[in-house]
């Protein structure tokens, strides 16, 4: 169980300050709007903390867009609002300076790089497939079977509300094992890139029953690299770090570890 | 995962290509892309064009605007032109079907798109419209939704991989568990069609008629 409560506070307290700035070319004044400045939490995703920035930037384009579903970009990409905040922040870490600067767009909804959302249910139903899916992994999708409808809806609302308590009060239950050996699977994923990510079934003990590490796991995913570095919620945890621990403590709320590689060469593929 | 309701990445390339056998033979054109080494790295895929009707509703419901702008021009709309040439009143309509293995859940995945132009990637069928589209069938995939490709990480639409394991259970005497689930669950992807051909490979024995029978479609 996730017993370092203070670690788990930490955790849910990152935040992050963002400067939206609506792009240039959907400005339909001749004055430019003024930057809209956010602090937003890195557990989050962006549809959920964007309201006020829509808000802010409708007056300032075209009529005949203002409906139109919000996105954003940054360095020339839209940015995956599935992913949550802190690992967009991970994987374009080398290329942010803070405040984060990222454009704002009503126009040209890149279809074929993003999926629409055109509201927070949209998130709901995801954030709830990525808990059911690491259930799965964990205890055999018993866990999330077992809870109820209002049990879901805490875990969501704990995360869309930014209630620590409310939300740890259920995922609790999501975080225990039934035996010493741990999770069956941990739930991760290891980022090359915002498109591609390498899952693989791994377990948290070894054929000994000893307890794995973190450098375990990075092993069993680049079997042919050495010094594999991963970054996550802006830290580069130690290839020493006990795996279970880590699951139980520094996954996202949808209870997958969210690992970008910051150091690896690319010719060699993972096996 | 394991057990029943499960199916083996092996299992699911030993289907699979079994699959791509007949489609060879009947030319309807699924190939397998991706690695078959790493699992969980290639999937079965097939694009097609196809033509339906111009009533057949794969449109975006209007929006306000869309709604003054076809009560105005509806009169002119239905006005027919004796003299025109007849149309075939058809319109294209590009289907592309990939069919993966969830590593976690450890059962095959549909992923599909839809396009309704000439072109794959311009004007795309969107979640809401594909649900409608199953709106008349029984099966418990009500989770029907964007998502991303875990080997493309482009959006599609996805048949969420929780309920066939249900499914699964239903066929565990199939010969080809991957036709058995797919013959079902193809329907509800922009009404994926299965030649009856691959029905045979559900049973091991070819005289024996199948114990567990499903509507060609």
């Amino acid at each position: 169980m996730a017993n370092d409560r203070e670690v788990l506070r930490e955790i849910w307290e990152g935040k992050v300050p963002v400067c939206f700035q609506l792009d240039s070319e959907e400005v339909c004044e001749l004055q430019a709007p003024a930057p809209y400045y956010l602090m937003v939490p890195r557990l989050s995703y962006f549809p959920l903390c964007v309201d006020k920035v829509r808000k802010h930037f409708t007056r300032h384009i075209q009529k005949d867009k203002q409906d139109n579903e919000m996105w954003l970009e940054f360095n020339g990409a839209p940015l995956k609002w599935h992913l949550p905040i802190g690992v967009l922040l991970d994987l374009h870490a080398i290329d942010i300076q803070l405040p984060w600067n990222i454009t704002v767009h009503f126009d040209k909804f890149p279809e074929n790089a993003i999926m629409h959302c055109q509201n927070k249910e949209v998130v709901e139903s995801y954030f709830l497939a990525c808990i059911k899916e690491s259930d799965v992994l964990k205890h055999r999708g018993q866990v999330v079977s077992s809870m109820q409808k209002k049990d879901h809806n805490q875990l969501w609302l704990g995360l869309l509300n930014d209630k620590f308590d409310q939300f740890w009060a259920i995922n609790r239950r999501l975080m225990e094992s039934s035996n010493d050996d741990g999770f069956k699977y941990i739930p991760f994923r290891c980022y090359l890139s915002e498109e591609k990510y390498i899952q693989k079934l791994v377990k948290p003990v070894n054929e000994e029953g000893q307890r794995k590490k973190l450098g375990h796991l990075l092993s069993e995913v680049f079997p042919d690299q050495e010094k594999v570095v991963v970054r996550t919620h802006g830290i580069t945890p130690l290839p020493e770090t006990p795996l279970q621990w880590l699951s139980e403590h520094l996954s996202y709320p949808d209870n997958f570890l969210h690992l970008c590689l910051i150091n690896w060469s690319p010719e060699v593929t993972s096996k | 995962m394991d057990g029943i309701g499960t199916v083996t990445w092996e299992t699911f390339i030993k289907d699979a290509q079994a699959l791509l056998k007949v489609s060879e033979k009947i030319h309807d054109d699924w190939e397998l892309v991706g690695d078959k080494g790493a699992p969980g790295m290639a999937y079965l895929s097939r694009q097609v064009k196809t033509y339906v009707p111009c009533e057949y509703p794969i449109d975006e419901p209007p929006t306000g605007t869309d709604k003054d702008y076809w009560a105005k021009n509806l009169d002119a709309r239905l006005a027919k032109d004796p003299f025109e040439a007849a149309s075939k009143d058809e319109r294209p309509l590009i289907t592309l079907h990939h069919v993966l293995w969830s590593m976690s859940y450890s059962v095959p995945v549909l992923y599909f798109n839809g396009w309704k132009s000439d072109f794959a990637g311009c004007n795309p069928v969107s979640a809401e419209v594909a649900q409608k589209l199953i709106s008349n069938n029984n099966l418990c995939y009500s989770e029907l939704s964007q998502a991303i490709h875990p080997i493309l990480g482009t959006p599609f639409l996805q048949l969420h991989p929780c309920g066939s394991q249900d499914l699964l259970r239903h066929v565990w005497k199939s010969n080809n568990k991957l036709v058995s689930w797919l013959s079902v669950a193809a329907p509800a992807a922009l009404q994926l069609k299965l030649h009856e051909d691959y029905y045979k490979l559900t049973i091991a024995d070819e005289s024996r008629e199948p114990e567990v029978m499903y509507e060609a479609y």
